[in-house]
This record gives C-alpha cells, structure tokens and sequence, in this order.
C-alpha cells in the first residue's frame, strides 16, 4: 500500500513538471520565430527596409547609384563612364588617339576597344560588367516594385507615384539600353532574339524575347510610369528646395524624361509618329530652355559645360571628377583626347564654325598641358548642383528626333527648321534652307549635329547602330571592323544558363 | 544507415520530435518506484590525497541498486542485503570493492588513483551524465592533470598529442608566435574551404577571438567548445589557466552529439573545471616556467660574399639590352663589393631575438562546510615570445561558491580575465632574414641607420639601387611605438540543482560571458614605413590605430534528468532547452600625421589621412534548441539509446528555422553474457553502434535572409542608397551531417590490456555551396545546399600496464594510439569548376598548389605538374604533360593529383613510469602516409627575390650552375628576371611527411610528506617537474622554418604544492 500510494504521489509530481514543461514549451514554440529573427545592425533586413516611405527611397537611390558602380558591374562606371565618356565615346573615335598604345587608364583597354577587340578578355569583362550590373539593378527595380503596391499606405503626398514611376522608367531605360547593346541593329533584326526582358525578383532566368517585342515593353513600362509620374508635382524643375527627394529633378527620371525616353524608343523602332509626339510635348512644355549664351565666356573654373538647364535626366555621381582624371589628366601616360586637327576637323569643316560654343567651351589643357576633352568635368568650384552631373537625356536630341522625323516623312524645311534652333543655340549659323534640298543632305547634318552635340555622351554610337551606319565611313578608323560590330558579345554564363 | 536525404519539411518535422519528445516525459513519468527490503548503508568517498570524490558510481555487486556519490562525498545506499559486496568506480581511480560485515552500515571509503588508463564511469556530455553502461556514444574524457604532464601551457596541443582524432593544423610559417590560434578539427573536416567564406560583416575586424560567432566562421571545421555547460570559443581555452581544468571530453558520434543539434556536426570538446571541495581550506599553488630560446639553426643565409655572388649570378647588376642601365648597375656592384671587402658581414637574425624566459603562477584555494563551499583561483601567465619585447600575460581570477543543501544545490562562479599581448617593436622576424649582410646596421658612431645604403645622388651614380631603398627595421625598435591588443573577459555561469526525488533531478543554469577586446597601433612619423613620404604632405606621417569591440552572450539551459531502476531494467532519460543570444560590435579608427612619438594618443593626430574611414560591425545571433534523450539498459547487457533534437538559429533561411535531429544507438555488453563468463583472456568486451544526424551552422547569416546593404561611401544627391547584397536563398538549411559508428571496448588479461577500436563513416550532405545562375537574373550565384563530403576512419588505441605493482610502488605503463581518416567529395556544383579553372591560369600565383576540388577526391588533396626533376644539360625543370610528352613549360592544365596532405595515419605512442615519488611520461607522436608541399624549402631556394632579399645558402652551393650538374634544385642563371624567380607548383617539392618525434617529455619527483622540510613548512605533496616538448624527430621531410616568426626551443619547468 505504502508503495503504491508513494507511486501515484511521484506520478503526481513528474506529471506536475512534465506539464509545466509542455506548456513553457509551447509558449516558447510560438515566440521562438521571432526570437530567431535577429537582424545584423549594418545591413537592413528587406522587411524592415520596406516598412517606411524612406526605405523604398534608399532602395530606389540604390539602383541610381547603381547607375554608376552597381553590384556585379565591371570596374569603370557604368552611366558615368562605359555608356558615355569611356567606351562608347572610344567606339565612335570621340577620341582619336585610341589607337596608340596604352591610353587613357587601365592599360590597353582603350586601345583594344579603339580595335573592336571585343573578344579581349578585359573588354569581355566591362561588357559582362555592363550586363550583370544593369541586370542587377533592374533585380533591385523589381524587388522594389513588387514589394510597393502591397505598402502603399507607408507614403506621404505624391511619393508612391514618384517612387513607383521611376522605378519602372529605370527598368525601361536599362532594358532599352540593353538591347541597343546586345540586340541587333533595329534595320536589320528586329525580329532576332535580343535580351530577357526581367519583371519578376527571382533567380529563374527569363527567357530572351525579339528585339521587337523587347522595345514594346520598354514602351509599355515607360507608358505607365509616365502615367503614374503625371500624378506627381510636374510644376516646375527644383534644384535645391527643403526636401532631399524631391529636389534636383533633373537627376530623377523624371515626368519629362520618361517622355523624351519614349520619343528615343519610338524612334529607335521606327515608329515617327510616336516619336515626333513626345519630343514635341517634352519642348513644348518648355521647361528645358536651350542655352542662349556662350558658356565659353564664363572662366574655366566655372563654365556650366553640360549647359544644364538643357538636360532632362542626368545620373548624379560624386566620383565623377575622378572619373574624369582618370581617363583625361593621366600623370603618366597619353590621356584620351581628341587632336587639334581632329577636333578642327569635327567643327569647322562643312557647315561647321569656329564660334560654335561647343568647340570653344568643352576643350581645355590639362594639368601636363595637353588639350583634352572636358565636357564633363565638373571642377569643385562649380556650384552644388552642377557637379557631378553626368548627361543621360538631353533637350537637344529632341530637336534631332523632330528633324528626322519630318525629314522622314519629306518635311524637309519643317525638320531644317527645327535643326536650326539647337545650331543657333550653340552659336553656329543657322543651314540655308534653299542649301538643303535632299533627305540625304538633312540626314548628313543632323548625323554631323549628333557628332558634335554628343561627344562624350555615348548617344552618338547608338545613332550609327540605329541606322546601321557604316563605321569604317563615319569614324574614318584604320582598324578592321568585325562583321557584328554593332552586336556586344552575350556574357558565357548567360549563354550557358539561359538558352 | 538506411535514411533518406530529402528536405526535412519543417513543420511536420518539429512536430513529431516534439510528440517524440513528449512522449519521453510520459515513458519516464510512466516509471515507478520499486521498494525492497534490506538495510541502508551510509559513508564518504575520498581519494588518496584525502580530498573528497563526488560523482563515484556505487552499486551493489548482484543488485541492480546504484547510486552516486553527491558533491560532498557522502552516499547512501538503501534495501542494501546484509554481506553485500559495494563496489565504487571513478573517474582516474581504480575500481574499489568493499564486503560488508554484519550489520556494518557506515563506510569511510578512500579509493586508489588509477595507474592505468582511465576508466571512464560517468560521460559528461556537457548536457546531461549518463553513466558508461547507459551510454553507446563514442567519447573519450582526459583529466586536466593527464594534459598538464603533456603540455604544461598549451592545452590543446595536449589534447591533440593525447587523442587521435583531434587534429591540430600545422604552420611552418608562424613558428613559435605566442599571439598564434591553433586550427582544430575532430574526425577531419566536411567542409569545403569556399562554401562558408560567403559574406561575413566585418568592417573592423575583432582582435581578439572572445567574439562567437566570427570564431566559429573563421573556421567552419571547428568542433564546439563547451566550457562548464555553456558554448565558449577556443580562445578562452587557450588563455585559461590548465590548473582550474578538471577534464576534456571529446565527443564524436551522432549518439554523443545529436543532443547538440545543428551545431554538433564537426564534434564536441567538452571542457570541466575543478568544482570546490570540503573540508579545511586546502590552498594550492603551482609555478611554471618556461624557457625559450630562438632556434635559428635551420636558416643557413648567405655570407655578404655569397649573396652578392649570387645576385651577379642571377643578373641583378646587368642588363645586357641597355649599356646605361648596365653601367649603372656595374657601378652598385663594385660599391657593394667593396663593402664586402672591407669586412662588412652582419648577421641579422640575431638582432631581434631573445632567449625568454615565461611564467605561469596559479593559486587556488578550496575548501567549506557541507552546506557552503568556495573556490578560489588566481593566475598570472606571461608567455613570452623569443623576438624581442613581444609577449602575452593572461592574469584571471576566478571564485565559485555553492550553497548545497539534501536538495538543492545552488552555485555560482565567475571568472574574470586580462589578457595584453605586445606586438615586437622590432618588426617581422622576415625583414631580419632578407636582409642584405653586406649592410651595416649602425653608423660609425654606434646608432642605428634608419636608411642603409646612400642614394645614387650622394654616391655619385648613375640610378638609384637595384631593389630601392632599404630600411633598417631595427631603428624602429627604438622609436615609442605602441603595438598591443589586449582584452578584458566576464563569466559568470549561476547553476540551479534541484534534486526532486532519487529519480528526478531539474537543473537550470544560465550563464553570461562577456569579452571586450581593443588594439592600439602607434607608429610615429619617424617610423621606417615613411620614409618614402619625406616630400610629401606632412598630415600623412604617423599613423595610430586604435580598435575597440565588445562580445557577449547569454546562455541559458533547463533541463529534466530522470533516471529509474528497476527489476533488471535501468532508465536514464534527459529533457532540456538551451538558448542562446550573442552579440558582438566592433569600431576602428585610424588617423594619421602624429609627427613626434611622444605625441602617441589619437586626438594628437591632425586628420584622418586620404584614405580613411571609420569601421565599425555589429552582428547578433540567437539559437534555440530543445533536446530529449533516453536510454534504456537491460540486465547491463544490452542498451539502447535514443536522442533527438530540434535546433532553430537566426541564421536559417526563413524557410527553415527550425531543424530536426536524431539519433540512435546500441550496445552489448558480451561479457556480461554466460557464455562469455569464464574466458581467461578478455574480462571486458563491449560492442556498440550508432547512427544520427547532426548539423553545421557555421554560416553567414545573409546567406539565407534578403538584406539590404546601404552605400555609406557615395550619396545620391544628398540621399543614401541601399541596395540588395545577394540573392537570399530563403529554402537555405543547416548543413547535415550523418554519422555513422562502431565502436568495441575490451579488458584483456584482467585490465593489463585495454583495448578501444571505433570505426565511422560521415556523410555530410546539404553542403553550402554557390549555385551559378545567368547573370540576367541580376545575380552571378547564390547560395544553396549542393555538396556532399564523406569521411570514413578508425581510431585505436591499446593501453597496457605492464607493471603495477602496489607493494614495491612501481607502476609502468605504455599505450598507442591511432587514428586514420579518408574523405571524398561526393557531391559538388557546377559553380565549383569555376573556381578551379581560376585555379588553373596563369594569371593567379601559382607558387603554391592552390585547391582544386573533384568529385571522387578529397579535399586536402595536392595538386601539381609532374615534374621529372632538373635537365642537367639545361638546368631547367622538366614537366611531363597529361598525355606523357615532356616540356620545360609549365602549364597550368598539367596539374594531377600528387599527393594527399591528409595523413593515412597519425597517432602517439606513450610511456609513463612511476617509482617511489619519481615519475617519467614520454609522448611520441608520429604521422605515416601524408604528403606535404614543401612551401618553405621552395620559398627559401627557388621562389627568391635576390635584388630585394637574402635566401638560403643552398641557392648558391645547391642549384644548378653549369651543364653536367645533376641536382635536386633549378638552375641560378641570368633569366631577364633580374633575380626575381618563380617556381610553380611541382611534384618535385611534393614530399612524404611521415615522422616521428618526442611530443612530449617530462620528469617529476614528488617528495615524500615526511621529509622535515615539508613537514616544517607544512607542505603537502609538494611535486616539482621538467618537461620538454619537441625533444627529437625523425622525419622524412626536413621542416624548413618559415620566416615570420622565429621557432622557438623551449623546456618547462614546475613546482606545485597544497598546503
């Protein structure tokens, strides 16, 4: 008896604990995922990022500053160097002693791009930098875009509109850029494969689509973000004002930008229409003045040389000037530079002249005194916002856009005309229309505008590729030009993931 | 073996361990009592120095009743039949048999050390004990004062030399630097070296290793080390003091493990300190010294003449394609050799050593009524380094206090710590041995030259020296530099004990620790490092660095012990949670232009210099985990064992926080079987196997979770950016290792021989590894469970005791032991191969083999080109080619398999003699089967910068010089390289590593307490002993020193005493 009762007295007890310990299990099972959940102090867990309005800021800023030097990128800036200054302008001969040895920085990578070595393993490399780091961005962009809807409720004012705007303009400007890299010529493949068109977050590859049928989602995103940015304060252009974000709109992708995008897209397909509509909606609402004025009268120092108040989108980068050094103020070495003749023979030749503010402001002698190109060297002397401004989108190719388009359609007085204000804009003599009487002769002067206006800004390439120019023509290079000059070369890894 | 490697499901999984784990409290609760009748023995358990025993098994011979002897000694035995036979068994002491007189219920029992190998009674698996006839894991336990006769300061070089699965990673390169970590790793490793280098935050990196996380990331092969019950990190027991360690258990299987879970994969090292005791305070002391003087016989560096030979020979002073340069160069020659000729030969080396002389003082004292007891521990280490000046002095002080009633016992001990270790003054021992010996250190007034060759303008010549400019290293030591870490360590661990009833016993425990580490770094404008800023801006010269982190951890546990006996049935069972939450942040600062060295603080600086920003980290982990385990034993002939776990980290993907484990085991007791009893030869014979999974989370915690990372450097208009750092593979899991083991114990010719033989095989699946995607993902790879690794391997080890005889007071006894282990990767990603096709160009430095992982191979596997030795006509190398051809180009695809570093055996053969008071213990280890890349000798021979550094003598008398020479070493001509010469990886240096060397050797002598000295002093047992460590060696492989930090030679020597 003794036994038993001693028995039921330990079940007694035991049971007593085991319950407790059930019931403290249970209450810990339920607090242990968020007693696990620890977040590293330095770095900011997605789900706490996206809980304010001022994390999908520093998101969006991500991919601007990703502009420049993003993740998986190459070793020069992206916006600010390989897609402007630095490669592009070396494939169009902006500089014309790309062929001697070793110039600009980083040993013979100019002079291979002067080559069109595109097989070089340095070249290969900023090419998959280009693709993987704009694709890296365009993955931030997504991340970014599927997660705001659902957070709509976080934002103040119009900051869901902008926020959510540009970020699906950006997309469309990297994947526009993409295909006008890695696509082929819209004259002659429109219909070949061209890149993946990337909206989702996620490590599944998506499948490349027609160059065609790429340039029509750009279209399609950018129709809706400018939607979207239309809902915002289009009032005016802000440089400084009490908010961070909604200052310096010319280094958003902006309302007007997005449409100017559209008219590049439009015209890049060949759709005229479209094209002529944007371009003369975004001159229209004559937020972007052309410069009046010689900006070569103002000292070196302080000269505004991307003539600013013309620019719709420009990437900011606080490295720019470097950048600049780098390629341009080398203490060793040939820095990249256009020859005296050479740059004689870009401006004054032809329709050119001597006065022309272009050729007068955006040339200077370095610190070894050697005449350089310096348009977009931004000295720190120049007031805040006129530093580090590098030209994604500028008021001027709209007026080009408009002269090809009425040329196209046989307007050629009408697009004479309308070439006339950036060239009396830039202090040049305006063409005699009677002068002008063929579509080829138009065409010669709006490629020989491109050729001036965009030196340093990588558009010029993008204008040879569109019309399929012939390079050995139009840049007079020694070197042999391969075949598919104007097709960049997929990255390996993207041929062996994603056929 | 029979298990199935699919993705665990989570929920499904944490639910039926947590049914398994409830329906282990019922089977325990479920268990009763079971009264008999008989009379109730009491007593106290001592051992020979008088000092009470707890934790003695005591059971009663042809009964099933058991008990343990509690922390005061005292036991007592109930239903005990009238002449029973009580036998008592512990840890280091031999068993003890005790026959009851009639009606004798009171026992004073003092129990004889054991000469003989430890028999293990109790295993502590730092969770729970469980005594050996319940338990089927392997483990292997070794009292702390069995390391100490080993290796008096370094504790894990003990722990390596005693047991063969403990292997310690050797550096050849690092010598004898007293600021050095050892690499450990239990049963090898089952990682491949890139799959957690991920990425680990450190902005500023922690300099001391008291932060728990970054230690165990550092090296994702290192087993977890558990300090009294709570995880610690290596560096706490590399500075503790040996004489508070009690014992070291390595745990290896699944069954010892599993109740660890996810962080058990690489093993267990179970740390004990010494618990007080009672009685009358009983104060011990010890002192340590240590001796060490610099070993620099192994660099034989060439005379002032030998090396300017050499550097003609090679072609510093000409080039024979510009007449300029060649003049020039001519004209450095005939200066450099008139130095010679006037006598100028200095020898480096020995300017920056000393012959040290390190000392350990430890003093602790115990003692307490039944009720209250304390323990008191002082030390103070200085290690000393044999370059100058450079030093590390631990001083901790420790106390533990219980309060112990019938049941409950209470306790808390906390241990506090400073550690400073001083960097040399002097710089690295290398800049000592490249330098050139035809340079006089000091000017002709006696100082120090800071600068040793004129320049080409004050000479007079053409252009400046071949090599440039050198410094002297040794004007440094003179400047008030401050070159120092230092850290202050927190523990406090409080114990709660509360024994309910003889069956069921609740612990809890949470423990604190707490490590503040900080560095200081001065160096004055004065310094060597700026001599080459002399003209420029003067904000640059001097800099000071200055590092402070803080790390701490909370840890707390609960646990439900149950154990019940009845009929021949025996049951122990353990329940218990452990959680954690660890923190660690760092800050570092660097400024610069402190022109004077007495300005030697950071607010004197002027700026921060070009390049500099402040770094800081901060990271937290938290880890949860609940354990259950039974086991059930029957008849003390056959036991099963059951162990499962449920482990959730903050690492885990968001998937999968929670992670399963299990484990299972047997074991037989063939002695205790009839047919078994009577065998003359085996006494003991036991059988045990188990199979279970354990994890690895030494993962960076990014890998699994989407984090942003914000652009602090560049802003956007004002704005900060922040963009995604990787892909985050939210389905990331644990890596899993299973294990499976058998194990055999036998006692041969009653217990002269004792044998014990484990056999394993690991098969860690789920391997980390990076995944390559196409790039138009936005990605290059992530990170994802894709590799699986192997291990299979033995451990042996006999002990005898040859001579034991108690009258005469002789004891001798020798034991062996060995360990082997294979591993293959089974499993790899594609991402893999490009890492070994970086591996395999030539734009990656190829004068070491780099790591090339394949399926079907293992790990440590050296890679090479064949070489068929030096053409003599020609002197130059030749290769063979993977098709047979041979060449002189060495091409980076001719790589094959050479040889393996792994060892195919490694293990110790030991004495130990003990006469009267004297004893004797020698410790050899030795290594068969391995290779090793000879990395120093091609370094100190081949892979020389002549214009820029001395080498090795044989550069000049060993290599190759005319045609006919047949030689082991390539040729020493003018090449165009300008003394500059590389040797790429080449069978030719892969060399057999087998060896054999005196590990250990030490003498003692315990003087006697009747001798009237000790007894005027009122001493007792006061023991003194030498030891040596690295006495001989014999080796296939010469050891070529490496130059960073001088070997050292050093012998120990040591008194202790107790009041």
């Amino acid at each position: 008896m003794r036994y038993n009762l001693f028995k039921s007295q330990l079940n007694f007890r035991s049971n007593r604990i085991a319950v407790m310990l059930c019931i403290a299990m249970a209450v810990s099972v339920s607090a242990c995922n968020k007693f696990l959940d620890v977040p590293p102090k330095n770095r900011v867990p997605e789900s706490v990022l996206f809980n304010d309005e001022e994390g999908f800021k520093s998101a969006l800023m991500g991919v601007y500053l990703g502009m420049d030097k993003p993740t998986n990128g190459g070793v020069y800036g992206i916006y600010t160097n390989n897609l402007t200054m630095g490669m592009m302008s070396a494939l169009t001969y902006n500089y014309d002693n790309i062929t001697t040895a070793n110039v600009g920085e980083g040993g013979p990578f100019y002079n291979n791009v002067g080559f069109y070595a595109y097989s070089d393993a340095q070249v290969r490399a900023e090419f998959d930098g280009i693709w993987g780091g704009l694709y890296n961005n365009i993955a931030n962009l997504n991340n970014l875009i599927g997660q705001i809807d659902q957070k709509q409720s976080v934002f103040s004012r119009d900051n869901f509109n902008r926020v959510k705007g540009e970020a699906i303009a950006l997309r469309a400007l990297f994947h526009f850029d993409l295909l006008r890299m890695f696509g082929q010529p819209p004259l002659t493949g429109p219909a070949k494969k061209a890149i993946p068109y990337v909206t989702q977050y996620t490590v599944t590859p998506t499948p490349h689509i027609t160059l065609t049928a790429a340039m029509d989602s750009c279209i399609s995103d950018l129709l809706q973000a400018k939607e979207l940015l239309s809902h915002t304060d289009t009032s005016a252009v802000f440089k400084a004002t009490h908010d961070a974000f909604t200052s310096y709109t010319q280094n958003h992708l902006n309302y007007w930008a997005v449409q100017a995008l559209l008219a590049r897209v439009y015209l890049f397909k060949g759709d005229v229409d479209n094209a002529a509509l944007y371009a003369s909606a975004v001159i229209g609402s004559n937020k972007f003045p052309l410069i009046t004025s010689n900006v070569a009268a103002a000292t070196n120092t302080i000269r505004d040389r991307t003539f600013s108040q013309e620019l719709l989108f420009a990437v900011y980068c606080s490295n720019l000037k470097n950048y600049n050094l780098n390629l341009f103020d080398k203490s060793s070495g040939q820095p990249l530079r256009l020859t005296p003749a050479g740059k004689d023979r870009l401006y004054l030749t032809g329709s050119g002249s001597a006065n022309d503010y272009r050729y007068t402001s955006w040339f200077d002698n370095n610190q070894a005194n050697v005449n350089v190109p310096s348009k977009v060297f931004q000295d720190k002397n120049l007031p805040y916002e006129l530093q580090g401004n590098m030209p994604v989108l500028r008021v001027s190719e709209l007026y080009y856009i408009l002269s090809e388009c009425a040329n196209k359609k046989a307007d050629i007085a009408g697009g004479t005309a309308t070439l006339n204000k950036v060239r009396q804009a830039r202090g040049v003599p305006a063409l005699v229309a009677s002068g002008i009487t063929y579509t080829d002769s138009l065409s010669t002067e709006i490629m020989r505008e491109y050729q001036k206006e965009f030196t340093q800004e990588g558009q010029l390439w993008f204008y040879y590729k569109r019309l399929n120019k012939n390079l050995k023509l139009v840049t007079s290079t020694t070197a042999a030009i391969p075949a598919d000059v104007y097709v960049f070369p997929l990255p390996d890894k993207e041929k062996e993931y994603n056929n | 073996m029979n298990y199935s490697n699919r993705p665990y499901q989570r929920k499904q999984g944490f639910l039926s361990m947590l049914k398994l784990m409830l329906f282990m409290v019922m089977v325990v609760v479920g268990t009763s009592a079971v009264a008999q009748g008989g009379k109730t023995v009491t007593g106290t358990v001592r051992n020979e120095q008088n000092e009470i025993l707890a934790g003695v098994t005591i059971t009663v011979k042809g009964t099933k009743i058991i008990t343990t002897s509690k922390k005061d000694g005292t036991f007592e035995l109930k239903n005990v039949p009238e002449t029973a036979e009580i036998i008592f068994t512990y840890v280091g002491q031999a068993p003890k048999t005790i026959k009851l007189e009639k009606g004798q219920s009171e026992l004073q029992v003092k129990m004889a050390d054991a000469v003989s190998t430890l028999q293990e009674v109790v295993v502590n698996t730092g969770l729970y004990k469980r005594p050996t006839g319940n338990f089927t894991g392997a483990s292997k336990t070794y009292s702390g004062d069995q390391l100490k006769t080993v290796n008096p300061t370094n504790v894990m070089s003990a722990l390596a030399i005693l047991e063969p699965s403990v292997r310690m990673e050797e550096n050849n390169a690092l010598g004898s630097d007293p600021n050095a970590l050892p690499i450990l790793q239990v049963r090898g490793q089952n990682n491949l070296p890139v799959s957690t280098q991920g990425s680990v935050a450190s902005a500023a990196t922690p300099v001391s290793n008291g932060d728990m996380m970054s230690s165990y990331l550092l090296n994702p092969n290192q087993p977890l080390i558990i300090l009294d019950g709570f995880q610690t990190t290596l560096q706490t027991i590399y500075d503790m003091d040996i004489n508070r360690i009690a014992s070291i258990t390595v745990l290896k299987d699944a069954a010892a493990t599993t109740a660890y879970g996810s962080k058990a994969a690489n093993g267990v090292i179970v740390v004990e300190t010494k618990q007080p005791t009672v009685g009358k305070p009983l104060v011990s002391y010890s002192v340590n010294f240590n001796f060490s003087a610099p070993d620099l016989s192994s660099y034989n560096l060439m005379n002032a003449e030998q090396l300017l030979e050499a550097q003609r020979i090679s072609g510093v002073y000409a080039d024979p394609t510009n007449n300029y340069n060649d003049q020039a160069l001519k004209e450095w020659y005939n200066y450099r050799l008139g130095q010679v000729k006037s006598g100028v030969n200095t020898y480096w080396l020995a300017q920056p050593v000393r012959t040290g002389v390190g000392t350990n003082h430890s003093l602790s004292m115990s003692g307490g009524s039944r009720a209250v007891r304390y323990n008191l521990n002082m030390n103070y280490s200085n290690g000393v380094g044999v370059m100058q000046a450079s030093n590390r002095a631990n001083y901790g002080l420790s106390y533990t206090l219980s309060y112990v009633t019938r049941s409950v016992q209470f306790s808390n001990s906390t241990s506090i710590g400073y550690s400073r270790s001083n960097n040399t003054p002097w710089g690295g021992f290398n800049e000592y041995a490249t330098q050139f010996p035809f340079f006089k250190p000091y000017d002709s007034s006696g100082n120090w030259l800071k600068v040793l060759e004129p320049t080409a303008q004050e000479l007079g010549f053409l252009s400046g020296a071949p090599g440039g400019r050198f410094t002297n290293a040794a004007y440094n030591a003179q400047l008030a530099i401050k070159d120092y870490s230092f850290y202050t360590s927190f523990r406090n661990n409080t114990n709660f004990d509360w024994t309910i009833n003889n069956y069921i016993r609740l612990r809890a425990g949470i423990g604190f620790s707490s490590n503040n580490p900080g560095a200081e770094q001065f160096f004055p404008a004065d310094h060597t490092r700026f001599v080459d800023a002399n003209t420029s801006a003067f904000t640059d010269m001097g800099t000071y660095q200055q590092t402070r982190g803080s790390n701490s951890a909370i840890d707390a546990r609960l646990s439900v012990d149950l154990q019940k006996r009845f009929g021949k049935h025996t049951i122990y069972s353990s329940i218990g949670f452990t959680g954690q939450d660890a923190k660690s942040n760092s800050t570092i600062i660097r400024v610069s232009g402190l022109p004077n060295d007495y300005l030697d603080q950071l607010g004197m600086a002027n700026g921060y210099g070009q390049s500099t920003k402040p770094g800081s980290s901060d990271i937290k982990s938290r880890n949860l985990s609940g354990y259950a385990s039974i086991s059930y034993n029957y008849a003390d002939r056959y036991t099963a064992e059951v162990t499962g776990n449920v482990s959730g980290s903050s690492q885990f993907g968001s998937n999968n926080k929670f992670a399963p484990f299990w484990s299972v085991g047997g074991a037989w007791n063939l002695d205790k079987e009839k047919f078994f009893a009577k065998s003359k030869v085996i006494q003991q014979l036991r059988i045990r196997a188990t199979t279970g999974i354990t994890g690895n989370q030494n993962f960076a915690a990014t890998m699994s979770q989407p984090t942003y990372l914000f652009n602090v450097l560049n802003n956007y208009r004002l704005l900060l950016g922040a963009t995604l750092e990787a892909y985050a593979n939210p389905n990331l899991k644990w890596q899993q290792t299973l294990k499976n083991n058998i194990g055999l114990t036998a006692g041969l010719f009653h217990g002269k021989l004792n044998i014990g033989f484990d056999y394993y095989v690991e098969t860690t699946d789920n391997l980390i590894l990076p995944l390559d995607v196409a790039p138009s993902t936005g990605f290059v790879s992530y990170q994802d469970n894709l590799g699986a690794t192997r291990n299979t391997g033995y451990e042996l080890s006999l002990s005898s005791a040859i001579i034991s005889n108690r009258e005469k007071n002789i004891f001798w006894t020798l034991s062996f032991n060995a360990g082997h282990y294979d591993n293959v990767i089974t499993k790899l990603s594609p991402a893999i191969d490009v890492i070994n096709k970086g591996n395999n160009t030539n734009d990656v430095t190829q004068t070491a083999p780099l790591p090339r992982f394949e399926v079907g191979e293992s790990m440590s596997r050296i890679w090479a080109v064949k070489s068929l030795g030096i053409d003599p006509a020609t002197g130059k190398e030749v290769f063979e080619k993977l098709d047979g051809t041979k060449t002189f180009v060495w091409d980076p695809n001719d790589k094959q398999p050479i040889g393996d570093a792994t060892a195919t055996l490694k293990g110790m053969i030991g004495s130990s003699l003990t006469y009267k008071g004297f004893s004797f213990n020698i410790n050899m280890s030795y290594q068969w089967g391995g290779q090793m890349y000879n990395q120093t000798l091609v370094d100190k021979i081949e892979n020389v910068n002549l214009k820029q550094s001395n080498a090795d003598e044989r550069v000049l008398t060993e290599r190759w010089k005319q045609p006919g020479d047949v030689v082991f070493f390539k040729s020493l001509v003018a090449d165009g390289s300008g003394g500059l010469q590389q040797t790429k990886s080449t069978s030719r240096f892969v060399q057999d590593n087998n060896f054999l060397e005196a590990a250990s050797i030490s003498v003692g002598y315990t003087f006697p307490n009747n001798l009237p000295w000790v007894k005027k002093l009122k001493l007792s047992t006061p023991k003194l002993f030498v030891s040596q460590n690295n006495l001989f060696r014999f080796a296939t492989i010469k050891t070529e020193r490496g130059t960073s930090y001088p070997f050292a030679r050093s012998f120990n020597f040591g008194l202790s005493t107790t009041f």
